[in-house]
């Protein structure tokens, strides 16, 4: 068999010299010197009319210009490298400034994001943190602009930006999402200086199914973005003079007329003036055709159109000839590669021709070789500073990828697209993102920023051809991208994945072939709908979420969303709305029960599909996070406990079930159920770090320091604080920072608390409660300078009030009187400043017992007892235990008893402090009652049969034994409601009694 | 039959018909167009043309200077191939052109100049023509062409005076602008089976056998033609071996069929049409006769079904490259508006040739062929274009290969 070294033609060069277009090239150069304005040009018109040739000539323009004229060169909406904000953020960034001059705080703040991203941090911490980094890119871009003449930003393609159906766009409020190209283009650009920007696009068609005109919309759009600095020119097809200089141009042998005079008028008309289409014929005289008389007397049939009017069908019909001629000829040439090319819309080089088509390499790069000169074909390099994908790849132009797969043009040409597609996606895009994710895997974070970036445009890519190979395959793939893009916070990624998939899905033949495979367009909305939420939760946008949300639910079918049949995507979207409004506005009655009724919905178990069973875990998961916020941590475990069995049976989701464990675990360390806890956390903490998300370790390593922390295990506890802390540092998370400080300083306080108590080492007791309240000035510090809201701020006031507290305790201990006051009044001071309103009741409870603690070692009993007494009030009269009289019906919320079991505690203390040991006995036998009814394991049981173990001590046998007597007393005639027995087992255990 | 160097062309013995649209064209005025290129299937009739062509110039007057020159006569060296080009020229007309060798640039300058001061130097002027014949010997060798159009071609379309006539199996690669704007393209057909191919096989039949009855040439002449589809090459070839058969073979026209196709129709194929074609194309040719069109992939998708062993292994890049080298080098296959077919005439006598040998086959590519299209309908939405167009195709062989059977019935 031959090779294919047959020789080539030669094709005549591109014109170097511009043809027409004098006013717009004067209109440029004006803009270009008015130093200090600032203008906003945006040039329409069909295909091949030679926008970007415009924009070609004014980087030749900003090229002879000199010093102080900067460019971005052309950003072209078309490449994969610039379907995200970050993409043509970094473009216009290193494109004006390759040196590193002028935007050292957007590099800065850029890598760390990335870093940071990766690492897996807190999304609302993400999310501020990409908003500011478009801020910085502003402030940055601002001060560069006061040094320069001018800079020039050029964008190309730019009918490419993509809108959702507009149903989604105007009640998911997509048009103020600035994650999204248009809207940051819009919002950002309008906010520079000494500018030039230069927009080019054919008109946007519009979208099947939808009525708004999007040619309309985005002038609208940019009129109002851009007001009176925006200009708008619709490009003209060349006057016959133009016409006439362009063909001469492109003529190689000087003084050769390739088109006789006369068939100029003929020739002008049947091309309209396209450039595009003047270059094939001269290319076809000049070079292609065997016999250009044929391409002549082609249009010489014609010469009585020449007058034709514009709309005449046989002139519509001559052109329409005349394109498929010029194709065919074009494409023959190059033995029906060309053809196949065009279908291979993501560009080609050696590499893909050879996997796609089987062609040698060698072979394949003589054949880009012979395609190089084709006024058509273009030569794409990523923009500098994008994680290149590749080297240099040869795309054809935007209009010739529909053109020369037509039909009239190749028959059967298309019968090639899906083994291409499929070709494509095997042999190519699987094995090399296989191997980058190998890479990814045994990389540490600061390399893994740059594999991924290739990565996911990889899989940007693929999911065309895997769209066009298979389109169920392709749309399950999308959706599964989507859905770990939006988990892992990669909103660049996910925005790449919805523009690739809404390019392709809003080309009608496209769409076709979807629709046949069973992808109508009310699924691909409702499925939209349900990204648009979770992409919205995953970012941290929660009012976002709920606002969506409540629109969503309130009228379902505005979405395309069928009531009846939709449970799980309405499922999904209720969860994440009832979490939302946890996240904003804590618990939430009303939210719990649409969750309620929404579970109520959705079928059992066993007979879920997937989607559904990933609802019902989101719901579960919902509903006990209300409980948690609510502080009822009995109700919080029962659901937590259903959704882990959910999500099982939903599979994946990993981050979002190790996310569950954790919780699940702090809400059985709670309740003193320590082997439960620490199993489910260590399971979630060997999750997280198999994911690589260290923000979720990090809050495991701090349930688990909680978890030590209760159980007595205080160096544990600090271990695992400390391990937190350097995580949350590594990724610069203020939240979890401060969280891990908070840990640290629990566990150092309950730690100088126990030796106190034990009445041992009280330096080291006194150094422990110390290096408490260092940890959580640290803790505030931390939140201050990231600027956290107040309620950030309120555990730490809390805890700061312990530790002060614990250290008066300690101080009056060692007879330090005035300085324990002291210290009892800074207690009296944080329990006040962290007593709001917002607070869990139980909580606040809590809290008001630790004041009256305060106050009552602070010897004003008075103020102690009206604190208790505004604990009972506030936890309810329905609660209290009155033997004989009331005992709190079964059905209560357990996790109430526990601020009265310490209110009980404390009086017990109050009595015995006055040598009163009946009645303070009585107090800790209804406290016990208090605590059991909390929980048979609360910790706090523990607590109160130590601390009156050392106080008991101090009595003589007589005195105990008559104290044990009327315990049992009590116990024998009392009913509190709870098993008592067992404290006057334990003390008489313990005393010998 | 003769042999030119290898070559094979009708007998100059056996009638030459149905060409005299091509003839005119050939001897037409030089203004009209001054390079006309002819170009068609091995043995379709060419150099038979163009000695019809060089025979009724001579009868004219004034009468014109006629220089021929075959390229298969040229050496196989490349680099001596514009000198023998010329040599030749030289030797045909040395009264009139020649020069003092100093180079092949230099001689061919002064023989332009010749050439055209032969038109001129005459009233009423002389019409010279050159013709060049079997230009596919040197279809690869753009060296050669490059010469032909820069030192002696090119400046005789220039010129305008001279006629120049290159014939062969595919266009020659012309590259220059004044060149490739005079060319004139004609691509020669087969010969019309009623008219024209009828008489070459009737004169050819009388002429080999003198003794048939004209009814037994009545009778024979469809079955005959019925196998070479105007082939003129392939017509006299059955028409010679159905002389010394005839008329025995008539009593069972079937049975007679079936020995022409397998004692002149496949080695004519194998010999002839086939002859160099590297191996598996052959095979896959003899295939893809039986398709109407078709394009690499569906050419693939097809042998799948029929042969596996001749796709095993292969890319894409096989085919299109296999393809490229069958419709350039051999001139087989051409691109048609519809995408890739075996050249008509070709596919026809190849199709009718397995019909009549290997029905079974026949049957069973239609089928192939029926299941691919059916397939690839299933591919596309079911109401597009492509969809309806496909299902129409696999009706087509589905209804062929019915037929197929039919006919097997019936016999």
């Amino acid at each position: 068999m031959i090779a294919l070294t047959l020789p080539g033609p030669e094709f005549s060069p591109r014109t170097e010299r511009m043809v027409g277009r004098k006013d717009e090239v004067e209109r440029l150069n004006r803009f270009l010197h008015e130093r200090g304005a600032r203008h906003f040009l945006y040039y329409w018109a069909p295909g091949g009319l030679g926008k970007t040739r415009l924009l070609q000539e004014l980087l030749h323009l900003v090229q002879r210009a000199g010093r102080g004229y900067y460019t971005t060169g052309i950003i072209d909406f078309y490449h994969t490298d610039t379907h995200g904000t970050s993409d043509i953020e970094r473009a216009i960034v290193n494109g004006l400034d390759p040196r590193e001059k002028h935007f050292p705080n957007y590099r800065r703040e850029r890598h760390q994001f990335e870093l940071l991203r990766e690492r897996g941090a807190d999304p609302g911490m993400l999310e501020e943190r990409r908003a500011k980094l478009s801020d910085t890119f502003v402030h940055d871009c601002r001060n560069m602009a006061l040094d320069a003449r001018k800079l020039v930003i050029c964008f190309d393609t730019i009918e490419l930006l993509q809108y959702e159906s507009s149903v989604v766009e105007e009640m998911a409020g997509l048009d103020a999402m600035d994650a999204r190209v248009k809207p940051w283009l819009l919002d950002k650009l309008a906010q520079l200086n000494n500018v030039l920007v230069i927009f080019a696009g054919r008109p946007k068609k519009p979208v099947i199914g939808e009525k708004l005109d999007p040619q309309a919309r985005l002038v609208a759009d940019m009129q109002q973005a851009f007001g009176d600095d925006l200009t708008i020119v619709e490009l003209e097809p060349f006057e016959l003079a133009e016409t006439n200089e362009f063909i001469a141009t492109l003529t190689i042998e000087p003084g050769v007329d390739l088109i006789p005079k006369k068939l100029l008028p003929i020739v002008h008309k049947l091309t309209e003036g396209k450039p595009i289409l003047l270059h094939l014929v001269v290319d076809l005289l000049q070079t292609l055709s065997p016999e250009p008389r044929r391409v002549l007397n082609l249009f010489e049939q014609y010469t009585h159109l020449a007058d034709a009017a514009k709309d005449s069908d046989e002139l519509q019909e001559a052109r329409k000839r005349l394109q498929v001629e010029l194709f065919e000829e074009v494409s023959k040439e190059l033995d029906g590669y060309l053809g196949r090319i065009a279908l291979m819309p993501k560009g080609v080089d050696a590499e893909i021709l050879h996997q796609a088509l089987g062609l040698p390499k060698k072979e394949a790069e003589g054949l880009l070789e012979r395609l190089e000169p084709l006024s058509f074909v273009k030569r794409f390099t990523p923009p500098p500073g994008a994680e290149r994908l590749h080297g240099e790849r040869t795309f054809l132009h935007e209009e010739m990828y529909d053109l020369l797969t037509r039909p009239e043009v190749e028959p059967d040409l298309r019968i090639n697209e899906r083994t291409i597609a499929h070709g494509l996606t095997e042999n190519y895009y699987d094995p090399w993102v296989a191997q980058l994710r190998q890479e990814i895997e045994s990389s540490a974070p600061e390399e893994r920023v740059a594999l991924r970036d290739r990565m996911q445009k990889l899989q940007v890519e693929r999911l065309y051809y895997l769209l066009t190979w298979d389109p169920r395959r392709g749309y399950a793939k999308y959706q599964a991208l989507s859905e770990e893009a939006n988990s892992r916070r990669w909103v660049g990624f996910g925005m790449r994945l919805l523009d690739e998939f809404l390019r392709f899905y809003n080309t009608p033949r496209k769409r076709k072939i979807l629709d046949e495979a069973g992808i109508s367009y009310d699924q691909v909305v409702r499925d939209s709908v349900l990204m648009w939420v979770e992409r919205f939760w995953w970012w941290g946008h929660y009012d976002r979420v709920r606002d969506f949300g409540r629109r969503i639910l309130d009228d379902p079918v505005a979405v395309s969303i069928r009531p009846d049949k939709d449970l799980d995507i309405l499922g999904n979207i209720c969860s994440l709305w009832a979490r939302a409004y946890a996240m904003l506005e804590g618990y939430d009655e009303d939210a719990v029960q649409r969750a309620r009724t929404m579970l109520d919905r959705l079928p059992a178990l066993p007979d879920c599909t997937p989607k559904q069973a990933l609802a019902r875990a989101r719901l579960l998961a919902t509903i006990g996070w209300h409980f948690r916020l609510r502080g009822l941590v009995q109700e919080a475990v029962r659901e937590y406990a259903d959704g882990l069995a959910s999500f099982r049976q939903a599979g994946g989701h990993t981050d979002e079930y190790s996310m569950l464990l954790n919780n699940l675990a702090y809400a059985h360390a709670v309740q003193g159920r320590f082997v439960q806890a620490r199993m489910l956390a260590h399971e979630a903490l060997r999750m997280n770090e198999n994911i690589g998300y260290e923000y979720a370790t990090g809050l495991t390593l701090s349930t688990l320091a909680e978890i030590a922390q209760r159980r007595g295990n205080y160096s544990r506890a600090i271990e695992y604080g400390q391990e937190a802390l350097e995580l949350f540092r590594r990724i610069d998370d203020a939240h979890g920072t401060a969280l891990a400080y908070q840990e640290l300083a629990k566990a150092a306080r309950r730690l100088g608390k126990h030796e106190n108590q034990m009445g041992r080492r009280p330096a080291e007791a006194q150094k422990r409660l110390e290096e408490a309240i260092r940890y959580l000035q640290r803790a505030e510090g931390v939140l201050q300078k990231a600027g956290m809201g107040p309620e950030r701020f309120l555990p730490i006031y809390g805890e700061l009030g312990r530790a002060h507290r614990d250290l008066g305790n300690l101080l009056k201990r060692q007879g330090e009187g005035e300085d324990a006051l002291r210290y009892y009044h800074e207690a009296q001071r944080m329990f006040d400043r962290a007593l709001d309103e917002s607070r869990p009741l139980i909580e606040r409870a809590s809290l008001l017992e630790d004041l009256a603690e305060t106050e009552f070692m602070a010897d004003d009993v008075a103020r102690a007892n009206d604190t208790l007494a505004k604990v009972e009030t506030l936890i309810g009269s329905e609660y209290r235990i009155l033997p004989g009289e009331q005992l709190p019906a079964e059905d209560l919320a357990a996790e109430y008893f526990s601020p009265l079991g310490k209110v009980e505690l404390l009086r017990g203390q109050m009595a015995f402090q006055d040598s009163h040991y009946d009645k303070g006995m009585q107090h800790y036998l209804f406290a016990y009652a208090y605590f059991r009814r909390f929980s048979a394991d609360a910790v706090e049981l523990d607590t109160l049969v130590g601390y009156l173990y050392a106080r008991l001590q101090e009595l003589s046998a007589s005195e105990l034994r008559h104290l044990m007597e009327a315990v049992h007393k009590t116990v024998r005639e009392q009913d509190l409601g709870v098993d008592v027995r067992p404290f006057a087992q334990i003390l008489e255990d313990l005393l010998g009694i | 039959m003769k042999e030119i160097a290898g070559k094979r062309t009708g007998s100059p013995d056996t009638p030459f018909t149905d060409r005299d649209k091509e003839i005119a064209l050939i001897i037409s005025s030089v203004t009209d167009a001054p390079l006309l290129n002819v170009y068609g299937v091995a043995g379709i009739g060419k150099s038979r043309l163009l000695d019809e062509a060089s025979l009724r110039l001579r009868d004219r007057e004034p009468q014109a200077v006629l220089i021929k020159v075959d390229l298969a006569n040229l050496p196989r060296d490349p680099f001596r191939r514009p000198e023998a080009f010329l040599k030749s020229l030289i030797d045909q007309e040395h009264t009139r052109l020649g020069g003092t060798w100093q180079n092949t640039e230099q001689v061919a300058a002064e023989v332009v100049v010749q050439l055209n001061d032969v038109v001129s130097s005459f009233t009423p002027q002389v019409p010279v023509y050159l013709f060049v014949d079997t230009t596919e010997k040197a279809q690869k060798d753009m060296a050669f062409w490059s010469w032909m159009e820069e030192h002696l071609v090119g400046p005789l379309v220039v010129a305008g005076k001279v006629r120049q006539v290159f014939a062969g199996r595919v266009p020659v690669p012309w590259r220059r602008f004044e060149v490739r704007r005079a060319v004139q393209l004609e691509s020669l057909g087969p010969l019309s089976r009623e008219e024209a191919a009828n008489e070459l096989v009737v004169e050819t039949l009388k002429l080999k056998n003198p003794d048939l009855l004209p009814e037994q040439i009545e009778r024979a002449v469809p079955l005959l033609t019925d196998l070479s589809f105007g082939h003129p090459l392939l017509s006299e070839e059955l028409a010679s071996y159905a002389a010394s058969q005839l008329p025995q073979t008539l009593q069972k026209p079937e049975t007679f069929q079936q020995e022409l196709s397998e004692r002149v129709v496949a080695p004519f194929a194998e010999s002839y049409l086939f002859q160099d074609i590297p191996s598996p194309w052959p095979e896959i040719l003899k295939w893809a006769c039986v398709l109407y069109q078709f394009n690499p992939l569906l050419l693939r998708r097809y042998l799948e079904k029929l042969d596996e062993s001749l796709v095993a292994g292969k890319q894409d890049y096989f085919f299109v490259q296999g393809l490229a080298m069958l419709r350039i080098q051999y001139a087989t296959i051409w691109h048609a508006g519809e995408g890739t077919v075996v050249h008509g005439v070709l596919r026809d006598i190849l199709r009718r040739n397995i019909q009549i040998l290997r029905p079974d086959d026949f049957r069973r590519a239609c089928q192939a062929a029926a299941a691919v299209y059916d397939e690839l309908a299933g591919e596309f939405p079911s109401e597009s274009e492509e969809a309806n167009r496909y299902r129409n195709e696999a009706e087509r062989y589905k209804s062929e290969s019915q037929n197929c059977v039919s006919r097997e019935e019936d016999n």
